[in-house]
C-alpha cells in the first residue's frame, strides 16, 4: 500500500490534519508497518 | 570570538569528544577479526539499533532530502518510504542470513556467496564490485561534510583542508575502535542528530510560519502542487509516479547490499534481535518527516537556490537567521552524520577485501593477527581512495546515492536465491549480475529511464530474470557446497 498505491493517491486534497493527502497517506502506512511486521512475527511463532 | 571561529570550535570539540567517549567504550577489547568486523556477534537490541539507525542518518539524510524537498518537492518522499520497504524485506531475509553466519563462521556478503554457491571467484567478484562502489557511497559523505563545514566556516576557511583532516582522524579512529567502537560513537551521533532534526523540523517553521502546518500552507501556496509528484508523461518531468514508485523498490530492495550491512546484521546476538530491530526502525523513519520541513522551510525562506546548491539550503537558513553556536551544534550533528556512516562503509570495504580477496584470493593475511592488521590497513587505503575521488570530482549528493543503489542492489537475486530457491547455482547468479550491473551502469551514466521507470530496477528485474532463466535452463544439482 506504501508503494503501489502511489498512483491512486497521489494528490493534495483531501488535507488530512493539514498534511497533503499523498504525505499522509505515506506518514499513515510507515507508522502502522509495526504493527504488520508484529503480527507476522507473532504467527510465524505461533505452534 | 569570530563567529566562524565559534562554530567550528564546537564541531571540533563534538568529533574529539565524540571519538574519545567511543575509544574509552572499547579500550579493553582484544581485536581479532571476529571482534573487529563484526563485534564478537554480540551485539544486543539497542546498540544494533544504533548501529542500524546510523546508517539511516546519513550526511544524506541530513542534507540530501532537505535539498531535494527544497529543489525537487514531494519526490524526496521516496526517502520516507524505501527504508520502511527495506525493514519489511529485511524482517524476513536477515534472520536466516544470521543464521548461516553464525552457523558457518561467515563475516562479509561475499562468505554467504562463497558458502552458499559454493564459488570462490563469485565470492571474490561480488567482494571487488563492493570495494569499488563503497568509495563513490563515502565520497557522498565528503560532499556532505563539505558542505557543513562551508557554512560552518561562513567561507572563510579551505574546507578541502578541514574535510580531509576530519575524514583522516574518522578513519584512524576506525583503524583503532572496529565495528563496536563505530556503534558506540553512533549513540553520541544520533542523540545530536535526532535533536537537530526536530529543531530543524518543528522549531524553525514555528519561528518563521507559526507551525509546520503553516510552513506547508505557505510553500503550496507560493508553489502550488510542490508536494504531489508530477504526472506520467508530463514535459520536462524526471520524477514521475513510475521513477517514485520504481526507486523506493530499487532502494528498498539494495538497501543490506552494501559491504558495511553484513557486519552489522552477522553483529547481532541472535536472530530474533535481528527481527525485532526489523519491527520497529520504520517509526525511525518518521523522523525524516521533519527533514523534510527543514527543506520547505528553507525553500520559503532562502528562495532561489539551484542545482547542488539546494543541499545547502536548510544549513544556509541556520547561517543567515540562527547564531553561530547553533550553527556549530547543528552542523557537528550533520559531521558526524557523515563521519559515521562513512567509518562503517570503511570497515565494511577493507572486511571484504581482506577477507575476500586477500584471504580467499590470494592466499594471504590468512592468520588471525594478519587479517586484523590487512583490514585496519585497508580502511586506512579506501579512506584515502575515497578522499582522492571527491577531491577529483564532485556531485550531488542523491546522484551519488542513486549510483552506489543501483549497483549494490544488483546483488540482491543472489543474497534472496541464497536464502529462498535452493536450486539456484553459481553460474545464473554470475550471469545475472554481469548483466544487472552493466545494464544499471548504462542506464544511470546515459540517464535513461525509459517510461518514466528507474533504469536500475530494469537492471534488477533483468537481473533476476535472467538468474531464473539460467536456473532452469540447466540440470537440478545439489546447492550449497561449502568452499574449500
Amino acid at each position: 500500500m506504501l508503494t503501489l498505491a502511489i498512483p491512486f493517491v497521489n494528490r493534495e486534497e483531501p488535507r488530512v490534519f493539514g498534511f497533503p493527502f499523498l504525505l499522509a497517506w505515506m506518514v499513515f502506512w510507515v507508522a502502522v508497518t509495526p504493527l504488520f511486521l508484529l503480527a507476522a512475527n507473532r504467527l510465524g511463532r505461533a505452534p | 570570538m569570530r563567529p566562524e571561529t565559534l562554530a567550528l570550535t564546537i564541531i571540533a570539540a563534538v568529533i574529539l569528544a565524540t571519538i574519545a567517549f567511543a575509544l574509552l567504550s572499547v579500550r579493553r577489547l582484544k581485536m581479532d577479526p571476529h571482534e573487529f568486523i563484526v563485534g564478537s556477534r554480540s551485539f544486543g537490541a539497542l546498540l544494533l539499533w544504533i548501529l542500524l539507525a546510523g546508517e539511516i542518518y546519513t550526511s544524506f539524510t541530513f542534507l540530501g532530502a532537505a535539498g531535494w524537498a527544497y529543489g525537487k518537492g514531494a519526490a524526496t518522499f521516496y526517502i520516507l518510504a524505501y527504508g520502511t520497504v527495506a525493514y519489511c524485506i529485511g524482517f524476513f531475509l536477515l534472520p536466516p542470513i544470521w543464521r548461516l553466519g553464525k552457523d558457518h563462521g561467515l563475516l562479509t556478503l561475499p562468505d554467504l556467496f562463497i558458502h552458499r554457491y559454493g564459488s570462490k571467484p563469485l565470492g571474490i567478484a561480488v567482494a571487488v564490485l563492493q570495494f569499488f562502489l563503497v568509495v563513490p557511497y563515502v565520497t557522498l559523505q565528503l560532499t556532505g561534510l563539505q558542505i557543513l563545514l562551508t557554512i560552518a566556516g561562513y567561507g572563510h576557511y579551505n574546507s578541502t583542508a578541514a574535510v580531509s583532516i576530519a575524514f583522516i582522524l574518522m578513519a584512524l579512529f576506525v583503524f583503532t575502535a572496529g565495528l563496536r567502537g563505530t556503534a558506540w560513537a553512533s549513540v553520541v551521533k544520533d542523540t545530536l542528530v535526532l535533536g537537530a532534526v526536530l529543531f530543524a523540523g518543528i522549531a524553525i517553521p514555528i519561528r518563521f510560519f507559526g507551525s509546520p502546518l503553516g510552513m506547508i500552507d505557505r510553500v503550496l501556496a507560493a508553489h502550488p502542487h510542490w508536494m504531489t509528484l508530477p504526472p506520467p508523461g508530463m514535459t520536462n518531468a524526471a520524477y514521475t509516479v513510475p521513477w517514485f514508485v520504481t526507486t523506493i523498490l530499487l532502494s528498498g530492495v539494495g538497501f543490506f547490499m552494501g559491504p558495511a550491512n553484513a557486519p552489522a546484521i552477522y553483529s547481532a546476538k541472535n536472530a530474533e534481535t535481528l527481527r525485532r530491530n526489523m519491527i520497529f526502525m520504520p517509526l525511525y523513519q518518521l523522523v525524516l518527516l521533519f527533514v523534510f520541513f527543514a527543506g520547505f522551510t528553507a525553500l520559503a525562506v532562502v528562495p532561489g537556490l539551484k542545482g547542488p546548491a539546494a543541499d545547502q539550503s536548510f544549513m544556509l537558513l541556520m547561517q543567515h537567521y540562527y547564531s553561530p553556536a547553533a550553527l556549530g551544534i547543528v552542523a557537528s550533528a550533520g559531521c558526524l552524520a557523515a563521519l559515521l556512516p562513512a567509518s562503517t562503509l570503511l570497515l565494511g570495504a577493507a572486511s571484504v577485501f581482506s577477507k575476500n580477496v586477500l584471504g580467499d584470493w590470494l592466499n594471504a593475511a590468512t592468520g588471525d593477527r594478519e587479517r586484523t592488521m590487512a583490514t585496519r590497513v585497508l580502511v586506512l587505503v579506501v579512506a584515502f581512495l575515497a578522499l582522492a575521488l571527491w577531491i577529483l570530482f564532485k556531485t550531488s549528493l542523491v546522484d551519488l546515492l542513486l549510483f552506489y543503489y543501483v549497483g549494490v542492489t544488483q546483488l540482491a537475486p543472489g543474497v534472496i536465491f541464497a536464502i529462498a530457491w535452493p536450486r539456484v547455482g553459481a553460474g545464473a547468479v554470475a550471469a545475472g549480475l554481469v548483466a544487472g550491473e552493466c545494464l544499471g551502469y548504462f542506464f544511470v551514466h546515459f540517464a535513461i529511464a525509459p517510461g518514466g521507470i528507474n533504469g536500475g530496477f530494469y537492471a534488477l528485474l533483468i537481473n533476476a530474470a535472467i538468474c531464473v532463466l539460467v536456473t532452469l535452463a540447466t540440470k537440478k544439482k545439489p546447492a550449497g557446497v561449502p568452499a574449500g
